[in-house]
């Protein structure tokens, strides 16, 4: 079973994305290697629905970042490793020392560069060994040895380093060519797979000390994830916005009794913003990545669905609120089929006119609310249906602040129980003196 | 000149000018034959003009060129290769008669040089330039007399028989290159590039006009377009006769008539019903108008206005921490601005303030709108969701026109018939649509069957 989730929720909570600014893909990014990099891609494309899992993956990052290790590795060079496990292997050590000696005849006959590149590959070999040594002794120093949790990966390591026939490998570069002929057939042939094994678990450890340095950098807490039947889906307790650094934090329990949390607000009161954080949160949480909350406890789901900046697609011929009403059929079907899920949806139906607006919000909301194991967080600018909301036992209404000081709007972020009554829309106009200019 | 105030805003959502791989306005009228005329082009396309006898004396030339035939005369390599050559104005290119050593002269036999290709490339384009344009104002001359064309033809006969150019004119020759012996291609050279070199760039820029003449005359005959009248601005009219939005496929027309005394449409219309095509339709005309451009329309009159604003695709602008309400609020800041230095403007706000509370949309709209009447100079065209604001501002008397584009349901689908009619629509299809795509069936199955489990 997978996560479910679409390409519009990736994009609103701008997940993914190393070119992207502000994404959460790059806001985890300090991996060492290419595989480390594609390994954090893959991880981020791929949540766990299985709450062991996720507290594993978040056990190890947490063990990894109290140890406070470090991962000593050349980008260029594990690369060059990790291609040159992928060529072919010799079929024996004398043809492998066949073959080296080839490689010298052709330097020296027409200056070729096999032998040069061959040696570097080795080269490239033993310093990511190396790298990989000096982690492990890292571990050990440092590695309290009952409930270590990347015991698994350690061993791994540990087993391929201190395999005698690696150990014992003393030369140095440049490399003769019986010793170059003795470290292919070693590499390529002997331990190939112990070696592809170990390359795999240094990403698996890039990733997670990368992880680890941005949770402790940026303060980032481990959620806890269960998959028993309890009542509270979604228990978080001050979350932040986790790629800002002062951003005001808000507590919420969404649970079984509570499922649906209907929220209103100003427009620059930062309503959106909270439902990215939650959204997000919740995704790196099913990742068993950190979030930036002072507690979080969650309910394994089975896929998110956000529904935050639904583009105007003209050039098909729909009309927002037609793109709209798409979006929420295809999350009524994923709802409706059964499986659990977190629904954000942020002013919808903003592309009609008042009433159609109030009627859709009202039914819809009324409809999704009934299903009890699936959260939802709904976001309108139509007060007048929450105030028709009020009183459904599975209804919290929440609101984002607005504070006057003087003529000029704050807002506080501190989301507050019930529905707003700010108006500030008038006001903004009122301050930008736009009345009088056409007086 | 007086040129109309545009921005940025404006003609990206008029789509004047394409983004990539979308049509745009400019793409529709640019079949001009040179990369020089479609410059000319573009430079009339970012300044429209604000003065009424000069968009008529434009549209005057266009009217003419759309009831001829004609060819650019000149192919488009020959001007292109003449430009190029141009480009090059260091002396030390030009080519010495005196250095033609034996080994010059051998060498020469095996492959010219690079530098005497390019003069010798250069001075035939421009042989075979002034051939042809000698040939087209030949044919023309009779013609063109008393027309609107007639001053800028003279010009270009008058710069292809000046003195000048004596000595060109008496080696043009009908074959693709005349024979030329050295020493007349290094005189030829001095003349064209260096001694008459303004001269001839001027001659290039009325052939460039000329391109930008056939190309636009050409999409009026082939499309069928019809010249608008541009009036003195004080008189308000603005209208309309069989206005279309001339990308979309099948467009269906409409009658638009605002004036002094109602320069304020107010347009209603349910989401799907044409009411963004209708008013970008009435913006790019009235835009192509102030150029002297044939529009896509049956009859079109128009006082010309100071400047154009539209507001109809505001980018939600979150990164810079703007809402989409305050960009909105912003962009009627800048047209109240405009408005009050006194500019009499066309306005257009597509389905203004949606994006705040409908409270606030609703007080925001009447009394915006209310304010807007105060400039009796300028028309708006504004278009909303909230029909209650305008059901408001019908009791009061001012001078809003209220027409609204209708939806009919056939069955359970709804049609749009995108011909406009007087009055407020009371549509409310939107949860027709939600019915028809079965949404709330759907939850309700899914809590029924979750039941029938337990």
């Amino acid at each position: 079973m997978s996560f479910v989730t679409d390409k519009q929720t990736l994009a609103d909570l701008n997940l993914l994305g190393k070119y992207k600014i502000g994404s959460m893909f790059n806001l985890f990014n300090r991996v060492k290697t290419r595989g480390g990099e594609l390994l954090l891609e893959d991880l981020f494309r791929s949540p766990l629905t299985n709450a062991e899992a996720i507290n594993h993956r978040g056990a190890c990052i947490k063990y990894l970042q109290d140890l406070d290790v470090n991962l000593d590795v050349n980008w260029e060079l594990t690369e060059q490793a990790s291609q040159y496990l992928t060529e072919a292997r010799s079929s024996s050590q004398v043809a492998s020392l066949f073959n080296a000696y080839k490689e010298k005849v052709q330097e020296v006959m027409y200056l070729s560069q096999k032998l040069y590149v061959h040696q570097r590959h080795i080269f490239a070999v033993q310093e990511t060994l190396l790298a990989a040594s000096n982690l492990l002794g890292q571990l050990q120093k440092k590695g309290k040895g009952a409930n270590n949790p990347c015991k698994d990966m350690q061993d791994k390591l540990d087993n391929i380093i201190n395999a005698p026939a690696i150990k014992q490998l003393k030369p140095k570069y440049p490399y003769t060519i019986q010793q170059t002929a003795k470290c292919h057939f070693l590499f390529l042939n002997r331990f190939r797979n112990q070696l592809e094994e170990l390359l795999r678990v240094l990403y698996e450890f890039d990733v997670y000390i990368s992880v680890a340095q941005v949770a402790a950098s940026k303060g980032l807490l481990h959620a806890q994830a269960t998959d028993k039947e309890i009542d509270g889906l979604i228990v978080v307790e001050n979350l932040r916005y986790p790629a800002l650094n002062n951003a005001v934090g808000n507590t919420i329990t969404l649970s079984k009794k509570e499922n649906v949390v209907f929220l209103t607000g100003a427009n620059m009161a930062g309503k959106s913003t909270w439902m990215k954080t939650l959204g997000i949160s919740f995704y790196l949480a099913h990742m068993g990545f950190p979030v930036a909350a002072d507690k979080m406890e969650f309910t394994v789901m089975e896929g998110i669905f956000t529904s935050i900046n639904v583009p105007d697609d003209i050039s098909l011929g729909w009309s927002h609120f037609y793109a709209e009403v798409m979006r929420v059929k295809l999350v009524a079907k994923e709802v409706s089929s059964g499986k659990k899920l977190f629904i954000l949806f942020d002013e919808l139906f903003k592309g009609t006119n008042v009433k159609d607006a109030y009627d859709a919000t009202l039914v819809v909301t009324q409809k999704l609310a009934k299903y009890r194991t699936c959260a939802f967080v709904i976001s309108t600018h139509i007060i007048e249906v929450g105030e028709e909301l009020m009183g459904t036992s599975n209804i919290q209404l929440h609101y984002m602040p607005t504070v006057m000081k003087g003529a000029v709007p704050h807002y506080t972020y501190n989301m507050a129980p019930g529905i707003t009554t700010d108006r500030q829309g008038m006001i903004i106009i009122e301050n930008e003196k736009i009345l009088e200019m056409l007086a | 000149m007086k040129y109309l105030k545009i921005d940025e805003q404006t003609i990206s959502d008029l789509s004047i000018f394409g983004k990539s791989g979308k049509s745009s306005v400019f793409d529709l009228y640019n079949k001009t034959s040179t990369q020089g005329g479609g410059a000319k082009l573009e430079v009339l396309f970012r300044q429209p003009l604000a003065d009424e006898q000069a968009i008529n004396g434009k549209a005057a030339i266009y009217q003419f060129f759309s009831t001829q035939d004609y060819a650019f005369p000149i192919d488009s390599s020959t001007i292109g290769a003449l430009a190029y050559y141009l480009e090059n104005d260091d002396e030390r290119s030009q080519l010495q008669i005196g250095r033609q050593s034996m080994g010059q002269r051998f060498k020469d036999m095996v492959a010219a040089d690079a530098e005497q290709v390019f003069v010798h490339d250069g001075v035939q384009a421009a042989l075979r330039l002034f051939y042809k344009a000698g040939e087209f104002i030949r044919q023309l001359e009779s013609s063109v007399t008393g027309t609107a064309y007639e001053p800028s033809f003279t010009k270009l006969a008058e710069l292809v028989n000046a003195s000048e150019f004596a000595s060109v004119r008496q080696h043009t020759t009908a074959k693709f290159e005349a024979k030329l012996s050295t020493t007349v291609l290094v005189e030829l050279d001095k003349q064209v590039r260096f001694g008459y070199r303004e001269k001839v760039l001027e001659l290039l820029d009325v052939l460039y006009d000329l391109d930008v003449f056939i190309s636009v005359g050409q999409v009026a005959r082939k499309r069928n377009f019809h010249f608008a009248k541009a009036m003195p601005m004080n008189s308000g009219a603005l209208n309309y006769k069989q206005v279309y939005h001339p990308h979309v496929e099948g467009a269906i027309a409409n009658d638009l008539y605002l004036n002094n005394d109602h320069n304020i449409l107010f347009l209603t219309g349910a989401n799907m019903a044409g009411k963004s095509t209708l008013m970008k339709s009435i913006g790019v005309a009235l835009y192509l108008g102030h150029m002297g451009f044939p529009v896509a329309a049956g009859k079109f009159e128009f006082a010309v206005r100071d400047g154009i604003f539209t507001s109809i695709n505001l980018a939600d602008n979150l990164s810079q921490g703007a809402s989409h309400y305050y960009a909105e609020v912003l962009r009627v800041k800048e047209v109240a601005r405009e408005l009050s230095e006194g500019k009499q403007l066309f306005v257009i706000f597509d389905e203004l303030f949606r994006g705040t509370n409908v409270k606030d949309a609703y007080d925001a709209t009447i009394a915006l709108t209310t304010a807007f009447c105060n400039k009796s100079g300028s028309q708006f065209i504004i278009s909303t969701h909230i029909m209650e604001g305008g059901e408001v501002l019908q009791k009061r008397p001012l001078p809003i026109k209220y027409q609204y584009l209708p939806t009919e349901m056939k069955g359970s689908v709804p049609v749009y018939t995108r011909v406009l009619r007087d009055g407020i629509t009371a549509d409310r299809q939107g949860m027709i649509i939600i019915q028809n795509e079965g949404i709330l069936e759907m939850l309700d199955a899914g809590i029924k069957e979750k039941e029938a489990q337990l």
